[in-house]
């Protein structure tokens, strides 16, 4: 990879519209993908992912290389603004089963360099059902462990816990393999 | 309402801080308290990159053709300028603290080491994108030091100007001159009643091309800065 993703919101954040242009064409699949994802309408998708990349371009200067990476934070940016999509749009239904079984599912072609993301999937399969909705309905739907309480019917200390577990071993795979 | 709050009280908000969740008072509280918390700083972090993560796992599509040239088209229509301007100058006032310091002679009152880092860290995030290039002098009269010219190259490139001592009272002309032997106005520094003043503005060729600074005005000395 000639530049990385941080030199190009670098670049972003000065201004540069070629740094612009690489930088849509790096994410644009990445970015309108988790959109289909959440908001399942193709047309709000692109809608979704339009706007991601208007913000990206905004708000280029204020990233901090020390605070994560690149693709985090555009996919966060991303995430937030389907979400308000989704919460506009109330007429669209949502699924978390359908949610979660794309992304456990494996991908119809292999990426390269993708070993992170596949130990993660593997991790997703493996938690507990119940462990698995709680981290999806609260990474992906921003929902809050309240709101998780009142859609599945379960205690809010419940709803905490399964957040909390679900996400902790998410990140002792992740750590596993790394030691 | 202010009473400062103990890892235990914020534990089992912080996973979701990480996946972005959490909502108003929630969310202020545990703010506050990994402020000042290394520990749960570290725990916010690493369940942070969980949560980024998490969010590669949704398939990759690409959207209908004509998708980028839509968003470039927005882009355009909604410059950067003002924020991005700004933050510009604000990245050159910090490496200022860095410049200064290891120029003036002996002092190095407020120049800590993690100034120092910092300064390379703005350095490094503008030198990465794409071989940006910036560089500082000192700005002199006779001599003496009176303030610091900054260089970036980008796109646009800036040029900017500290002068922080100025030997005369002046509406001082700011000129670059490039190494094709032209000069650039730039703007005009006003150091009314010998205050110190600033003044910047966008080079039109690459900031890298700019080997001398000068601020000149009528009846007053010349002040000068070699660009390395």
């Amino acid at each position: 990879m000639a530049v990385s993703d941080e030199a190009l919101l670098a670049g972003m954040a000065s201004g540069d519209a070629d740094a612009a242009a690489a930088f849509v064409r790096r994410f644009q699949a990445r970015v309108f993908g988790l959109a289909v994802s959440i908001v399942t309408v193709p047309a709000v998708a692109e809608d979704v992912a339009q706007d991601a990349f208007v913000r990206a371009w905004r708000y280029a200067g204020s990233f901090d290389p020390r605070r994560g990476r690149a693709t985090g934070w555009l996919l966060t940016i991303t995430r937030n603004l389907a979400i308000d999509a989704l919460r506009l749009r109330r007429e669209i239904p949502f699924d978390t089963d359908v949610l979660l079984g794309t992304l456990a599912a494996d991908p119809d072609e292999p990426t390269v360099g993708a070993d992170d993301v596949e130990r993660i999937r593997a991790a997703l399969r493996g938690l507990p059902a119940s462990q698995a909705r709680a981290v999806v309905l609260s990474a992906y739907c921003g929902l809050t462990a309240r709101e998780i309480a009142d859609r599945d019917a379960i205690p809010l200390g419940t709803a905490k816990t399964r957040i909390r577990a679900g996400l902790a071993q998410l990140r002792a795979t992740m750590e596993e393999v790394d030691d | 309402m202010t009473e400062p709050s103990h890892c235990a009280d914020v534990v089992d908000v912080l996973p979701e801080l990480a996946t972005g969740a959490a909502t108003g008072q929630d969310r202020a509280r545990a703010l506050r308290h990994v402020a000042g918390c290394p520990s749960c700083r570290r725990e916010l972090d690493s369940l942070s990159a969980v949560a980024d993560e998490l969010l590669m796992l949704a398939p990759e599509r690409e959207p209908p053709a004509g998708f980028e040239a839509a968003v470039l088209a927005r882009l355009d229509a909604r410059p950067a300028a003002p924020r991005r301007g700004r933050a510009v100058r604000t990245l050159l006032a910090a490496a200022a603290l860095a410049v200064v310091a290891a120029t003036s002679a002996g002092t190095t009152l407020g120049y800590t080491a993690d100034d120092r880092r910092l300064a390379d860290s703005y350095r490094q995030t503008l030198r990465t994108a794409d071989g940006y290039d910036f560089r500082a002098a000192q700005l002199t009269a006779a001599g003496r030091a009176v303030g610091q010219v900054f260089a970036y190259t980008g796109r646009p490139s800036w040029i900017f100007v500290n002068l922080n001592d100025p030997p005369t009272a002046a509406s001082y002309t700011l000129s670059a001159r490039t190494d094709d032997g032209h000069s650039h106005r730039l703007g005009t520094c006003e150091a009314t009643q010998r205050r110190p003043c600033s003044v910047g503005g966008t080079v039109d060729s690459p900031a890298a091309h700019v080997v001398q600074i000068r601020l000149t005005a009528p009846g007053a000395p010349t002040l000068t800065a070699e660009l390395p």
